[in-house]
């Protein structure tokens, strides 16, 4: 039954034919999105320049003293944990150096999820783990996840070096680390894609600062 | 130390060309998520991409947005796992460099299993041209287009935009096509579609799994067959093989 | 631009339109035919002509091995139909296909049992289901279909199933493509060569095109992007002064084609004197008919087939259609007395007939051409 608001609220009935206009509009919608995804990108790599040289020279120390790798994360924040775990252990140049994602066994997460808890997924995991002289770093948009927040505890606790890349205003992660790079937008894509650039700049830092025979391989 | 060689990767922009590229996968994609599709994705070097685009169907960021089905295939036989779990109707989504021999065997196959495709990739070559539905490629000669986010903003954005047309309901319903194939004359059409060997059975004829299911069909011209072989079906019959060294021809 | 975008691979369809007019700009204006209904349905389908420079034109060929049989054939098939207890099977699209007298759909309507299958092996079985009825298949198609009928007429006499006959219509596609490079009023700058007929008689058949013609030929597939590609290799032929048989369609077609459908089709099948094409007129030795060995087995035989010659009607210009000399909409009767529903040239019947083609996808009429004020008001918005 047409009705005079039809033209007004199409989608209730579905009358929309055309796609031209939407197709179009998509297509200037993505590159909105990519040119904020490159702002957002420029000025928090650059906002978070002293933050990086520091993260950076103290993770150089901790490998060159033997410290490994734990990352973490939830939900797409943990892909981009895996990915960065994967950059260090198996480069795209330069030596391999040792690091692990703690998200990678649904055994081990859901056995700790079930028994304990969700929010301890990722700290019993460091506690089975983790040494002093290690680094835990973990990736969260809104910075705070309880599983993380309770992971990076547990990660000062056993005097291991804490890493965080978080968004929006950085929340609990903010105070709670030695290093906290902040990507200050509030769209968790937009974070997540900052963040991932932010990774990879640490990890090619971090290759940087190793010393010569390291980087030899 | 500057950070700047990092910020101006050139794969990171989304020029106007890949815009218009990433809104027609989107709205393809959107489609067949309308008409019941579920979404499998690959990424053999990296299957973390893989998990990302699943769980951010699966597990909307956004309220209102409805979960859609996508799922990461991230086993050690990609191909077979897909086999057996696929249905006509369904997408592929890779993610991966242009000579990702695991990719180019699955998009291959994709028409026999009646797939629509899409491949996100990156690396410093393309694809031959048609080797997927939609191709959204970042031109990338260091290898590290999968670290520094290139990849994930085309995701992100394709799972934005599909969104946007779902919320179109006029434009997600079956469209003339589907109907005007029905009439299409094989003979006229000189059609070849594509199938892909199940096994053999007596006398010259084979299982072949098309987009319409498993046929009967005889395969004396293409003899002998095995199991996982591509063939041209026409009428009935296999008129040819499609060989692997072809496929990227 | 709006087509490319549901294009496969829209990306690379734009680079390839591109260097199509990258192409077109530094050469005279050119013509090519596709010669195989699939490209031409592909071509009105996906609004190709609509996104070519001016100065590239598509003309529609012969390549409908529906639309070129002639009136008389399809009178002797509905006499083949009423025949008692005869079951008559046939693709789906030669069912509207208008006779002097009808159709066989209008013979279906008065009682004959006239069935559609989708392979000849399907009419076997059924002949098989039925051993007590004469079982008739109604072979039409060219060298891509001829295979899989010689196939299913080995399989008959292997298994000596005797209530099982063809009547045969194939026909070959080079005859034709050779009547049209002989007729006077026809200017073409190349041919895009059919994709799945080259499956099976490969590229070499096409090699007299450039040698005695002049005029390069380019294999092509059916996708949108595989014409367009096509379209670029004839275009770097004709500027780089090149003139040979190229392969756009590698990924299926070899050069020898399939040897052994080539074998079977020997084996089964010979050349008939010569064979009547709708518009066309008669063209030597460009049909097939089974050998004597597979006498028991043609319909011809086992029939009384009339074989009566029925002009077609004089107001239906298929002919001109067929040769590319006239667009689908310059018909008299296109859109008006002509329509799907109601067609009377063969152009019409098949939705791979030029004219059924151009009418479904009307909508997507080349603005630029002035011709086009012809039709437009004749194609209802269906």
């Amino acid at each position: 039954m047409a009705e005079g608001t039809d033209f007004l609220y199409p989608f209730i009935d579905g009358d929309e034919r055309d796609a031209a206009p939407l197709l179009a509009d998509l297509a200037a919608s993505a590159r909105v999105k990519s040119a904020e995804s490159r702002r957002t990108r420029t000025r928090d790599i650059e906002g978070n320049e002293e933050t990086l040289a520091a993260a950076a020279r103290a993770m150089a120390d901790r490998f060159v003293a033997n410290g490994r790798l734990f990352t973490f994360g939830d939900g797409g924040s943990s892909t981009d944990a895996a990915l960065l775990a994967n950059l260090f252990a198996d480069p795209i140049s330069g030596p391999s150096l040792p690091a692990r994602c703690l998200v990678e066994d649904p055994a081990v997460i859901t056995a700790l999820g079930n028994d304990v808890g969700f929010e301890l997924v990722f700290s019993r995991q460091l506690i089975a783990h983790g040494h002093a002289g290690d680094i835990a770093l973990g990736f969260s948009t809104s910075g705070n996840s309880p599983n993380l927040l309770h992971a990076f505890a547990e990660a000062r606790g056993r005097g291991m070096l804490t890493i965080g890349l978080s968004g929006y205003d950085g929340g609990g992660m903010r105070e709670a680390l030695d290093h906290c790079l902040i990507v200050g937008s509030d769209s968790v894509h937009r974070i997540q894609e900052t963040q991932a650039a932010i990774g990879l700049a640490l990890w090619k830092r971090v290759q940087s600062l190793l010393p010569s025979a390291a980087r030899d391989g | 130390m500057s950070a700047a060689p990092f910020v101006d990767a050139s794969g990171l922009d989304i020029d106007a060309a890949q815009g218009r590229d990433l809104a027609s996968a989107s709205f393809s994609l959107a489609r067949r998520f309308a008409a019941g599709a579920t979404m499998w994705c690959i990424a053999p070097a990296w299957p973390q991409h893989a998990r990302h685009v699943a769980v951010e169907f699966v597990h909307p960021v956004t309220i209102g947005k409805r979960a859609l089905a996508a799922v990461a295939v991230t086993g050690p036989q990609p191909v077979a796992e897909l086999r057996s779990v696929v249905r006509a109707g369904d997408v592929l989504c890779a993610i991966s460099t242009a000579d990702e021999s695991i990719v180019v065997d699955a998009l291959r196959r994709a028409p026999a299993w009646g797939l629509e495709t899409l491949w996100i990739g990156c690396g410093p070559t393309q694809p031959r041209a048609g080797a997927a539905g939609h191709v959204l490629w970042v031109d990338d000669r260091d290898g590290r287009a999968p670290y520094d986010g290139s990849i994930v903003l085309r995701y992100h954005v394709l799972w934005e935009l599909t969104h946007v047309c779902i919320d179109h309901p006029g434009l997600m319903r079956p469209q003339a096509e589907a109907a005007d194939g029905a009439d299409t004359c094989i003979t006229c059409s000189d059609e070849g579609s594509i199938g892909e060997v199940v096994d053999g059975v007596a006398d010259g004829d084979a299982r072949v799994r098309t987009p319409r299911g498993v046929e009967v069909i005889d395969v004396t011209l293409v003899a002998p067959v095995r199991g996982g072989d591509l063939l041209l079906l026409h009428a009935g019959v296999a008129i040819t093989r499609i060989e692997s060294e072809h496929a990227g021809g | 631009m709006r087509f490319v975008d549901e294009y496969r691979d829209p990306v690379a369809a734009r680079a390839t339109l591109a260097e199509i007019e990258r192409l077109a700009a530094e050469q005279p204006a050119r013509a090519f035919m596709e010669v195989c209904g699939g490209h031409t349905h592909t071509i009105y389908r996906h609004g190709i002509e609509h996104l070519l420079p001016a100065s590239v034109e598509l003309v529609h060929g012969p390549g409908c091995p529906v639309c070129v049989i002639p009136m008389g054939r399809i009178d002797d098939a509905i006499a083949v139909a009423h025949q008692p207890g005869v079951i008559f099977t046939c693709f789906g699209d030669m069912l509207r296909v208008p006779g002097s007298n009808g159709s066989l759909l209008r013979a279906k309507a008065k009682g004959a049992d006239v069935r559609v299958v989708y392979s000849p092996l399907d009419a076997l079985r059924l002949a098989g289901e039925h051993p007590d009825r004469p079982v008739v298949f109604f072979a039409v198609g060219f060298e891509t279909t001829a295979p899989s009928t010689a196939l299913t007429l080995r399989r008959a006499r292997e298994l000596g199933t005797h209530n099982f006959s063809v009547f045969c219509n194939h026909v070959t596609i080079v005859p034709p493509l050779k009547a049209i490079l002989d007729s006077p009023d026809l200017r073409l700058d190349g041919f895009l060569g059919p994709g799945h007929v080259s499956t099976v008689i490969g590229n070499r058949p096409y090699r007299f095109v450039p040698e005695r013609y002049g005029k390069p030929l380019v294999t092509t597939g059916f996708e949108p992007l595989d014409i367009l590609q096509a379209i670029v290799m004839l275009l770097c032929q004709l500027r780089d002064g090149r003139c040979e048989v190229e392969n756009q369609y590698t990924r299926v077609v070899r050069d020898e084609g399939n040897p052994r459908a080539l074998e079977v089709i020997r084996e089964v099948f010979e050349l008939r004197p010569h064979f009547e094409w709708r518009g066309l007129g008669f063209i030597s030795q460009s049909a097939l008919k089974l050998r004597a060995e597979f006498a028991p087995w043609d319909a011809e035989v086992a029939f009384d087939v009339p074989g009566v010659r029925v002009a077609d009607p004089k107001a239906c210009q298929c002919g001109e259609v067929l040769k590319g000399v006239l667009k689908p909409w310059q018909c008299k009767v296109f859109g008006t007395a002509c329509t799907p529903e109601t067609p009377i040239g063969t152009c019409m019947v098949s939705s791979e007939g030029a004219c059924a083609a151009y009418y479904n996808f009307g909508r997507r009429i080349p603005t630029r051409s002035t011709r086009v004020g012809v039709a437009r008001s004749a194609i209802a918005d269906r």
